[in-house]
């Protein structure tokens, strides 16, 4: 990425507000999961007598149904929520963008092959692939990484294709062929580093789907084992309290909430600051 | 023309041929097995492996995979393990409420999102379309299983507006009464859908509006109304059209987590039911469907493209 | 008691749970409004929650929670266990020889299907033979094989059957308890009765008849006017399919479901809307932590003698199930309804300093253990955080291992599984002791802890032939006592099933609550005016 780039990424940040209200809000989850230990409660100590306690100055998001500290757990939760968005989302990043430009880059048979083997992973419901994946691994945080990252990068890969087709016609790529440079040198040194705007819009926007993919999979049960939890984990155990604990449901629904947006309102912010001419003011 | 659908379908069929491969084999070599949970505690190691016999389960997988290929190219999808009904007609049964829900849905969400992207297109930057924006931003960014929750609290329980669970008030057996059922369940898929919808079809529309025969048609003195609908309308319906191809496939599998929440009896409530219980005949006859549904539909779409854009089918 | 219910998952569970019924009604306590007050109306109808569709209707084949409920209503037993006490339907006596190798089961005069045709001896005969023939793979054949002999089935006359077994069996009362007879007539002749087209419109003999299944929906049956004892009092029963439990539980508040099995968490919740009675009543159902002895460090008697002693069994309960108004605490592997139970048994008593003195003796210290359980199961969970805690305390580290039920079910099934130290189970066995052999023989499929012993295995195998009752009792005493000291498995608690029903329903003392299958006869429950 350029100088002018960024530029205009600083241009479109200031211009949008809700763009830096974004970036803040991110900020402080980020820092709050990581300094969580400096809670006062032990996220994961059950405390019977102190069941479901609506919030208090003792307990600022109140307890549990097991009597535990909820705002301990949703910091530590947030821990959870957000390694698993940013794991899977470096994985699905990753795989995409290398089958991307491999196939676009080599074209031929090669691009035939990986893009139908994306055609076949697409079209298999994605419930289908989560739920038998989820029955090969051990369950846990890293398993949940994997199968979301693995689901993810295909339509990273289309975009990275398409890009990469592009890109190799322009002139310096051209140049760098003719002047003998390696396959690979031209891919990590010219192809990939201009793709770079488009990339770090598919991964922000990845961040989001996945944290919203894990959240589902704590639905059917698949997700964080216990005592840790995720705030997927937390937001579907509370749906059973929705009656008579109804912020239990309400503290993991809004953070998931103000996170995926953000992170898709960033991507596309980035995406309109990236782009040569449409849709800027 | 012909030939070119002629020639798409072709080609769709080593991709079913490979996406069966997968899938099966996907299914098959999981840990876990179906048959567990048909043994009871004093079944001995012959009553449990006659059962699996029953089940066919015995054979090397690549021969289970053939019998099951021939048997569904010559109509027969087997039965399911779980109870032993043929798979085909555990999916008609299930097909008219995700095909009813699904494509009431798609209906209904584009029906709000056309004329919504293009009213916030229209009003680009300004205080409408910054509120549509943010509730579209919401909408891909809620928890659907946690706002179905929330509706059926607010509406079913607090409200008593509505019904909470299932297609039917048991004894009442009208169309109306479905409707009253589908209006919780189609509220969250239109909500996501109209959300996702909304960003395409405004981008596009803005991007038209930046187009030259606008300009001119503002320079001969045409409002923005009569701009949008007699000229920008046409060509939105590109992304209309992509929605469409890529929302085919749901229409069938249906909507997992929404059909749960809501009891809804589609395919998507099949299908978790029967991927628990490694119920491989009726996951199969699933993903054939959808992936069938899928070509089905990006052919449509690109059939569609050259009605609408001839330009477009020069490109193929 | 041919059923069994090895509850590898909890009832609110997308998969299927391997379920068998055992024939016993269990006094319910319940809440002081429900006993029956108001008048009877005649009609109406009852909407009863099941978790997910039910599989084949057919009782040969029925084994899991929701097709058995089902059942329930749409045919009839021979005859069932109240109590411990036998309760005629069917059948109007079952006399045995003076042998115990000949039983004679007499029908009732005048008893038909729901399509009319006369209730024969043809029909029980033609069962029991599809039941034991191979090629209908049938999960209850193995019930009536004795030491490998299948027993023999002859018609007598028109209402009486002949039962010879090649040996004689204390539990063959029990297990034929659990049998229901199909019409004969319909099935006849089909090849395969599990895929026969015939289940999807079942011919039954209970108090009511099939009258619609929409997949997904619900199953509706409708009142049976010439079910033996008495027409029924509702209209239609329907079973509807609720998936989600918190939505369910919902649809309970709204009156959209009037009858569900529910959690002991959502008793409270519940009741305090004041639109229920609450039926609580023991399942006969013990939940336990078993120890999984192929393992080297459990297989030391005080390691699971200390991680017994530092669990305390009352907290436990409360923190699981609230209060013990809907969990007793258990000790002997035995329900309190199964014969010879006793509680004559060694509890541990929460003691952390002895549990720590015995690790010592043991001479471990720095002990890890890998706790299992299905993942969907709240009970399971609310224990295993529990059960992490409190060994914490006496420097135990315990790894929560959530499997899914599949993954549970093939590691459990393993017998040289190494793949977790400690796990939760639950199962209902009934009320023949005979029937938990299968749970604790040292070969036995189901025998989770892996604890092998010739001379307890000798015990199980003399009880089942012993036809003196003191001294069959004597021997499944020292049984229980055996598990006790030896601590194979921690028993936690005999739970209760708690069935929330809509006020405006009566009869349902009447209608006996019965394990696994909600209420044993729901042509007694009416709508009150």
């Amino acid at each position: 990425m350029n100088a002018l780039k960024l530029r205009q990424v600083v241009a479109q940040f200031k211009h949008q507000k809700l763009a830096i209200a974004a970036l803040v809000v991110l900020l402080v989850f980020t820092l709050a999961s990581i300094f969580a230990f400096l809670s006062p409660y032990d996220p994961n100590k059950l405390v019977v007598t102190e069941r479901l306690q609506s919030p208090s100055a003792t307990h600022w998001f109140g307890t549990d149904d097991h009597g535990r500290d909820y705002l301990s757990r949703a910091l530590y939760g947030g821990r959870v929520s957000l390694s698993v968005g940013f794991l899977s989302m470096i994985i699905a990043v990753g795989i995409g963008t290398t089958v991307g430009t491999i196939s676009g880059y080599f074209g031929g048979w090669v691009d035939n092959v990986l893009m139908r083997m994306v055609d076949v992973l697409m079209s298999i419901p994605s419930f289908f692939l989560m739920l038998i994946l989820n029955a090969y691994l051990k369950p846990g945080i890293t398993t949940i990484i994997v199968i979301i990252g693995m689901l993810s990068w295909m339509n990273i890969a289309r975009i990275v294709r398409a890009e990469t087709l592009s890109v190799k016609e322009r002139e310096y790529v051209l140049y760098a062929r003719v002047s003998g440079q390696s396959t690979f040198n031209i891919i990590v040194k010219h192809i990939v580093p201009s793709m770079m705007p488009t990339i770090i819009v598919a991964a922000t926007i990845s961040i989001a789907s996945s944290i919203m993919m894990e959240s589902s999979l704590s639905f059917l049960g698949l997700g964080i084992q216990p005592p840790n939890s995720s705030w997927g984990s937390m937001l579907n155990s509370a749906q059973g309290y929705i009656g008579d604990a109804p912020y239990m449901a309400l503290f993991p629904g809004f953070l998931i909430l103000l996170t995926v947006l953000s992170f898709n309102f960033l991507g596309d912010v980035l995406r309109t600051a990236f782009e040569p001419k449409a849709n800027r003011k | 023309m012909h030939k070119y659908i002629l020639r798409r379908i072709l080609q769709a069929i080593p991709l079913l041929i490979v996406i069966s491969i997968v899938s099966f084999a996907l299914i098959k070599l999981a840990p876990g097995d179906p048959v567990s949970s048909f043994v009871t505690p004093d079944m001995s190691p012959e009553d449990v492996e006659r059962i699996r016999q029953n089940m066919g389960l015995d054979q090397p997988i690549y021969v289970q995979y053939w019998h099951w290929l021939v048997n569904m190219l010559s109509g027969d999808w087997g039965y399911s393990l779980v109870n032993h009904r043929p798979v085909l007609t555990l999916i008609m049964e299930r097909l008219p409420a995700t095909i009813g829900l699904m494509g009431s849905a798609l209906f209904l969400s584009l029906l709000i999102s056309v004329p919504l992207s293009m009213y916030a297109a229209a009003r680009k930057n300004k205080a409408a379309d910054k509120v549509l924006s943010l509730i579209s931003y919401i909408g891909i960014s809620i928890p659907s299983f946690w706002f179905g929750i929330m509706l059926i609290y607010l509406f079913a329980v607090k409200l008593q507006w509505l019904p909470s669970m299932g297609m039917r008030t048991i004894g009442v057996n009208s169309f109306l009464d479905v409707v009253k059922h589908g209006i919780l369940p189609c509220t969250v898929l239109v909500f996501m859908n109209v959300s996702v919808y909304m960003r395409y079809i405004r981008s596009q529309t803005i991007s038209q509006l930046e187009e030259d025969y606008v300009q001119i048609q503002y320079a001969y003195g045409s409002t923005t109304g009569t701009v949008l609908v007699r000229h920008v309308l046409k060509n939105t319906l590109l992304p209309v059209i992509t929605i469409f191809g890529m929302s085919f496939p749901e229409l069938i599998a249906g909507a997992f987590i929404t059909e749960s929440v809501f009891s809804w009896p589609g395919m998507g409530a099949l299908g978790i039911t029967s991927v628990f219980a490694l119920d491989y005949p009726v996951i199969m006859g699933i993903t054939m469907i959808s992936s069938v549904m899928l070509v089905i539909g990006n052919l449509l779409a690109d059939i569609l493209y050259g009605i609408v854009d001839p330009r477009i089918k020069t490109m193929k | 008691m041919k059923k069994k219910l090895l509850s590898l998952t909890a009832l609110l569970t997308l998969v299927t749970v391997i379920v068998t019924a055992c024939g016993g009604s269990a006094p319910a306590s319940n809440s002081p409004t429900a006993t029956t007050t108001g008048q009877a109306q005649a009609g109406g109808q009852l909407i009863v929650a099941v978790q997910e569709d039910p599989r084949v209707l057919n009782p040969v084949y029925a084994g899991d929670r929701v097709t058995l409920t089902i059942n329930q209503s749409l045919f009839s037993h021979l005859y069932t266990y109240n109590n411990g006490e036998k309760k005629f339907v069917l059948a109007e006596s079952l006399t045995p020889s003076a042998d115990n190798l000949t039983y004679t089961l007499k029908l009732r005069k005048g008893l038909t299907w729901h399509d009319g045709k006369p209730i024969t001896a043809d029909d029980v005969v033609f069962t029991m033979e599809s039941v034991l023939d191979e090629k209908q793979h049938s999960s209850d054949r193995a019930n009536f094989i004795f030491n490998g002999t299948p027993l023999q089935v002859k018609k007598v006359d028109e209402l009486t059957v002949e039962f010879k077994l090649p040996q004689a069996s204390a539990a063959f009362e029990g297990v034929l308890a659990g049998f229901i007879p199909i019409p004969k007539h319909v099935f006849e002749g089909e090849a395969d009765l599990e895929k026969s087209k015939k289940n999807e419109k079942p011919i039954g003999s209970g108090p009511f008849k099939f009258k619609e299944y929409r997949a997904g929906e619900y199953v509706t049956l409708e009142r049976f006017d010439n079910y033996f004892a008495g027409k029924p009092k509702l209209d239609t029963v329907t079973y509807r399919i609720a998936k989600d439990p918190n939505a369910a539980n919902m649809a309970l508040q709204n009156g959209e479901l009037q009858m569900r099995k529910i959690d002991a968490v959502d008793h409270n919740k519940l009741n305090s809307t004041n639109r229920f009675n609450m039926v609580t009543y023991p399942e006969g159902r013990l939940n336990y932590l078993a120890f999984n002895l192929n393992v080297d460090v459990l297989k030391k008697k005080e390691v699971r003698q200390a991680i017994a002693y530092a669990l305390d069994r009352k907290e436990l309960i409360t923190a699981t199930y609230l209060s013990e108004e809907f969990a007793k605490p258990a000790a002997s592997i035995f329900t309190p309804d199964t014969m010879y139970h006793t509680s004559e048994v060694e509890t541990y008593e929460h003691n952390v300093d002895r549990a720590k003195e015995l690790l010592t003796q043991a001479g471990v210290s720095n002990l890890k253990l890998r706790l299992a359980y299905v993942n969907t199961n709240k009970a399971h969970e609310t224990q295993a955080l529990y059960v992490q805690q409190k060994l914490g305390e006496i420097g135990i580290t315990v790894e929560l291992m959530a499997l899914d039920s599949g993954a549970f079910g093939n590691m459990s099934l393993d017998m040289n599984n190494t793949a977790y130290d400690l796990s939760f189970g639950g199962y209902i066995m009934g009320h023949e002791p005979d029937g938990y052999k299968s749970l604790y023989l040292s070969d036995a499929a189901y025998n989770y802890s892996h604890y092998k012993n010739p001379e307890f295995d000798a015990l199980w195998n003399q009880a089942a032939v012993e036809m003196d009752p003191a001294k069959r009792g004597e021997l499944y005493k020292q049984i229980q006592q055996t598990v006790a000291n030896e601590m194979t498995i921690y028993p936690i608690a005999y739970d209760n099933a708690i069935i929330a029903v809509d006020k405006k329903f009566g009869g349902l003392q009447e209608a006996g609550p019965k394990p696994v299958v909600m209420f044993e006869d729901l042509s007694k429950v009416f709508i009150q005016q």
